[in-house]
């Protein structure tokens, strides 16, 4: 088995391991700061085991600056190489030779995904081979099993067992159960709102670094803000157009929303959760831009709908009512008018017709007024018509007390062509768009 | 007959003389700008159409100004580029009109109407900042943006290189000076207020504005069979 060990070099928490998710979905932490990986099946896909080291040195150094790794045979012997000759790589089956040179004193590295239950005993076979003038671990392979049984008992057994490589540690499949979400205590309440992005962001990211291992998206992300006083805490929910792990998003989103509370308060303490989804898979082509105009888009659209703002692509409906006939959705869905329909139901015939065809056709004004402006007859009078015959009739269901609406071309008296109609139920002339 | 032309030791004169003015070809260049389809306009405007990286203002008391920003985004949109339109108060794209007009609608990034002024300046400078659209379009409605906020949206649409065409019904609108192009839209004929390196005013003469819809409406007629 080839095992990647990476030493964070501080304590962490146990779910920084879903970080290294991406370079095997076997994985270990262990308290104080290692990680653990099997990467026998997995180096090939990041072109061999050197790249992979890089990689993953590159991923933890963006939370822990001064990480170290290796690469060995065993989970102990890359623990122990890391600390030995740190970022180097043991090649398969060398790695006894490796550590022969290695100082006595590295025995109490020589773990791997369990902790020595004893170290003061640990330190006491390092006191007593140096005692007898053994400096080097290659030096204590010579002596037999039973020696360091009589006396060290089990440790003793398992050590001469590592020099030897015969202990087995197998480094099983990491089921990431833990909850998304992040505490933070902040020592110097905070009330200004760079300071307190600034945290905020540095929370985020490792979540955000989370989400990248696990292979999800942020569906939804929830902050709760803890006052300093009377116990207020602001409620702050984002919720991108669609499921994304953009980390600038996340930030532009939470400053258009925070920049609206009031941080008279200060924080002294918040927690981000965030509510995960499956990541979209996409093949990305050579040739095409690292962020693609859809994510740009998608970023902006999620800006503009939490400011609510109706962002989106005009899409033409079948409607008779041309302020119905129309619609604005986050994503483009093409349109083609269909084509009138008879649906057969039992014995009888339904026939459904399309609006759209026509209008594909009709002239249509270029602005249309949200609501249709009823205007008076004296305003009605200052227009000058443009035919004594409407132009079009609309009409919904007669048979059901229609509105029916004559439309016509008319000019005003500054020049613009308005589309007005007579509304056959109410008799009076209302204003609805203009040819500008 | 005394020719016209200047000989071969004059021009080697005025070379020697002038030479060290001579400037690169490009940067005499005529600025960059987004061509609107309609020629006399695209002629006259050094930037043969709306100017890019620069804000635009359309004074539109007779209308026209709203054909005349589609007929630019339908070039644009199939050309695959992006546009991008802020609806005002009042009234919104029609899209079958777009459709008409052969915009790509999958091109087109419709906003709904901001709700106060600084939401509608904070909109386009978000517009802008994401360096995709080509024209924006924006309808302010009766009120034009102030002067400060003219300049703020001149150097973002600066930096990203994009025209944005700002629609006002105000009779009076500020005849700011960040302004590259100013159009005022009459009954009659269209006039260029402002306009970099051309003489201003400058009138355009314009066809009766339901001359383009008369063709629409036979074809209206056709199509509901009357």
């Amino acid at each position: 088995m080839r095992t990647l060990c990476l030493n964070l070099q501080r304590d962490a928490s146990p779910s920084v391991a879903e970080n290294f998710l991406t370079f095997s979905p076997r994985v270990h932490y262990r308290a104080p700061g290692l990680v653990f990986m099997d990467i026998t099946s997995t180096a090939k896909m990041f072109g061999g085991e050197q790249n992979l080291l890089d990689e993953a040195l590159y991923v933890s150094r963006e939370f822990f600056v001064d990480a170290v790794g290796a690469i060995a045979d065993s989970p102990w012997g890359a623990q122990a190489l890391s600390a030995e000759r740190p970022n180097g790589i043991s090649l398969p089956t060398c790695e006894l030779g490796d550590l022969n040179n290695a100082s006595l004193a590295r025995l109490h590295q020589l773990e791997g995904l369990i902790a020595w239950s004893r170290p003061r005993e640990v330190e006491h076979i390092v006191d007593f081979f140096h005692m007898l003038g053994v400096q080097r671990l290659g030096e204590i392979r010579r002596f037999e099993v039973d020696s360091f049984r009589e006396r060290w008992q089990e440790t003793g057994t398992l050590i001469w067992k590592r020099l030897h490589g015969l202990d087995k540690q197998v480094i099983s499949p990491l089921l990431p159960t833990e909850a998304l979400q992040d505490f933070v205590h902040l020592d110097f309440p905070v009330s200004l709102l760079p300071f307190l992005l600034h945290c905020i962001e540095k929370s985020l990211q490792r979540l955000v670094a989370r989400l990248q291992g696990r292979g999800e998206f942020a569906r939804k992300i929830l902050i709760h803000l803890f006052c300093e006083y009377s116990n207020e805490v602001h409620q702050v929910e984002l919720q991108p157009a669609s499921p994304a792990r953009d980390l600038e998003l996340f930030m532009k989103l939470i400053e258009n929303k925070i920049a609206a509370v009031s941080l008279d308060n200060p924080i002294h303490q918040f927690e981000i959760s965030v509510v995960p989804c499956p990541e979209k898979i996409q093949q990305m082509s050579l040739f095409e831009p690292r962020t693609p105009d859809k994510d740009k888009l998608n970023q902006l659209v999620s800006v503009f709908n939490q400011a609510d703002l109706t962002t989106g692509f005009l899409r033409p409906k079948d409607e008779i009512w041309p302020e119905d006939s129309w619609d604005l959705t986050p994503e483009f869905e093409s349109y083609e008018p269909g084509a009138h329909a008879v649906a057969i139901d039992g014995q009888s015939f339904k026939i459904k017709p399309a609006y759209s065809i026509a209008l594909t056709q009709a002239p249509r004004p270029s602005r249309l007024l949200k609501k249709p402006k009823a205007i008076s007859q004296k305003e009605v009078e200052r227009f000058q018509f443009l035919s004594t015959q409407p132009i079009e009739r609309l009409e919904s269901s007669w048979w059901d007390g229609s509105r029916g609406r004559d439309y016509y071309f008319a000019l005003s008296e500054k020049g613009e062509f308005a589309w007005i109609f007579y509304d056959q139920l109410e008799q009076c002339y209302y204003l609805h768009g203009y040819f500008d | 007959m005394p020719t016209l032309l200047p000989n071969r030791s004059s021009l080697e004169k005025l070379r020697q003389e002038m030479g060290s003015r001579l400037v690169q070809t490009e940067c005499v260049a005529p600025p960059m700008g987004v061509r609107t389809g309609w020629g006399p306009m695209d002629q006259f405007l050094i930037w043969r159409g709306f100017p890019k990286a620069a804000v635009s203002l359309l004074v539109t008391e007779a209308g026209g100004a709203t054909t005349l920003w589609e007929r630019s985004a339908a070039l644009i949109t199939q050309n695959n580029q992006w546009v991008a339109w802020v609806n005002g108060d009042l009234s919104v794209l029609n899209p079958w009109d777009l459709r008409q007009r052969s915009v790509n609608l999958s091109k087109l990034l419709c906003v709904a109407s901001p709700k106060s002024e600084k939401q509608r300046f904070w909109v386009l400078q978000e517009l802008m900042s994401l360096c995709l659209f080509e024209l924006i379009g924006c309808d302010c409605g009766p009120l034009a943006p102030r002067e400060a906020q003219v300049r703020q949206l001149k150097k973002v649409a600066m930096r990203y290189q994009t025209a944005l065409v700002l629609f006002t019904s105000s009779t009076r609108p500020i005849a700011s000076s960040f302004y590259s192009l100013i159009l005022e839209f009459k009954k009659d004929h269209v006039v260029v207020r402002r306009a970099l390196h051309r003489p201003t005013p400058h009138l355009l003469e314009r066809r009766d504005l339901y001359a383009d819809t008369l063709p629409q409406l036979t074809a209206g007629r056709l199509a509901f069979g009357s």
